[in-house]
């Protein structure tokens, strides 16, 4: 009798547990309901991209009078927020409309960091004079295009206390783009997502 | 009789009617109501080679109106862009507030657009 009251208890107990469980759905990243979060997720990114991407199509800045393509490399977009996350998440929305605008090309050739240089750029070319490899397919020297532009900012956190104890919570997307045969700053744009919680709500 | 029918026109005449403009690149979603209107809808490329468009949100009420909208471009075929810039954006307008919003094309290509405004949604 005992036994059937403890299996009915745990059984009961299993069922309370279960029921908490939040299950797994996935999300409408087109219409997504879903309640603000203080970190940064990914709508934040799309619109700090969209903000950015308009900034710099309605400059103008883009459109070379002989209808070539710049070449940009890929600087350094710093993550100066307490949040692990990678900055590509914001700089690969970027990258990837403006080689879909026709007017930008990135190299893969030189960047700031290793996961937006490709190794193999470098790998192609150590087989030079190696027999195993028809030498008409390798890469020939002075091949390489150097990049007209480079792209670099950075992503900023700041934490304000309210007076009601609640907390303001700042972010700073910074881009800016800078020509690198006169070194000047050609084009920027900074982006500003605010938002406000509860004082003990984490973001990182 | 004739006269008074003659009356009846007259005064239906005079009855004008409060209505949005209509422009069939433009859709308000139907949460929405005639809370907003969205007027003078215009294309220019300016210093680009890249359509802006610019539209006037008119808030009708006398409370701020939460709002999303986005841009849609579309290209000589009519045919959508797929781009960042065509992601649900969060605006707001005042009582009684004109907002002027302007949407940049994410390629030269693009030649006409679809504009979407709708509430906010819960949390946004």
């Amino acid at each position: 009798m005992k036994k059937i009251i403890s299996g009915f208890a745990m059984a009961a107990v299993a069922a309370v547990i279960t029921g908490c469980v939040t299950p797994t759905t996935r999300i409408d990243i087109h219409n997504d309901r879903g309640p603000q979060v203080a970190a940064l997720d990914y709508r934040d990114l799309q619109e700090a991209a969209s903000a950015m991407l308009q900034s710099l199509f309605r400059s103008g800045r883009l459109d070379r009078p002989d209808g070539q393509a710049y070449v940009m490399t890929v600087g350094k977009v710093k993550n100066d927020t307490p949040q692990r996350f990678d900055t590509d998440t914001l700089t690969s929305y970027i990258t990837e409309e403006l080689m879909n605008s026709g007017k930008v090309m990135v190299t893969s050739a030189m960047a700031a960091t290793a996961d937006n240089r490709d190794e193999m750029v470098n790998a192609a070319r150590s087989v030079r004079g190696n027999a195993e490899f028809n030498q008409a397919t390798v890469a020939k020297t002075g091949q390489l295009v150097a990049p007209t532009h480079s792209l670099f900012g950075k992503i900023i956190q700041r934490e304000i206390r309210m007076d009601n104890g609640d907390k303001q919570i700042e972010y700073y997307f910074q881009l800016r783009i800078t020509e690198i045969a006169s070194g000047l700053q050609w084009w920027q744009k900074q982006h500003l997502i605010g938002k406000r919680t509860d004082a003990r709500t984490p973001t990182w | 009789m004739l006269i008074v029918l003659a009356a009846l026109s007259v005064c239906v005449g005079c009855i004008s009617y409060h209505t949005p403009p209509l422009d069939r690149r433009v859709t308000v979603a139907p949460d929405l109501g005639t809370v907003v209107w969205v007027t003078d809808v215009r294309l220019t490329k300016a210093q680009s080679q890249h359509y802006t468009l610019q539209a006037n949100v008119v808030n009708n009420t006398s409370g701020v109106v939460r709002m999303e909208y986005r841009v849609v471009w579309l290209d000589t075929n009519g045919v959508e862009i797929p781009s960042v810039v065509s992601t649900w954006q969060p605006m707001s307008a005042a009582a009684r507030e004109i907002v002027g919003l302007t949407a940049t094309a994410p390629v030269p290509e693009a030649v006409d657009f679809r504009f979407y405004v709708q509430a906010a949604r819960p949390g946004n």
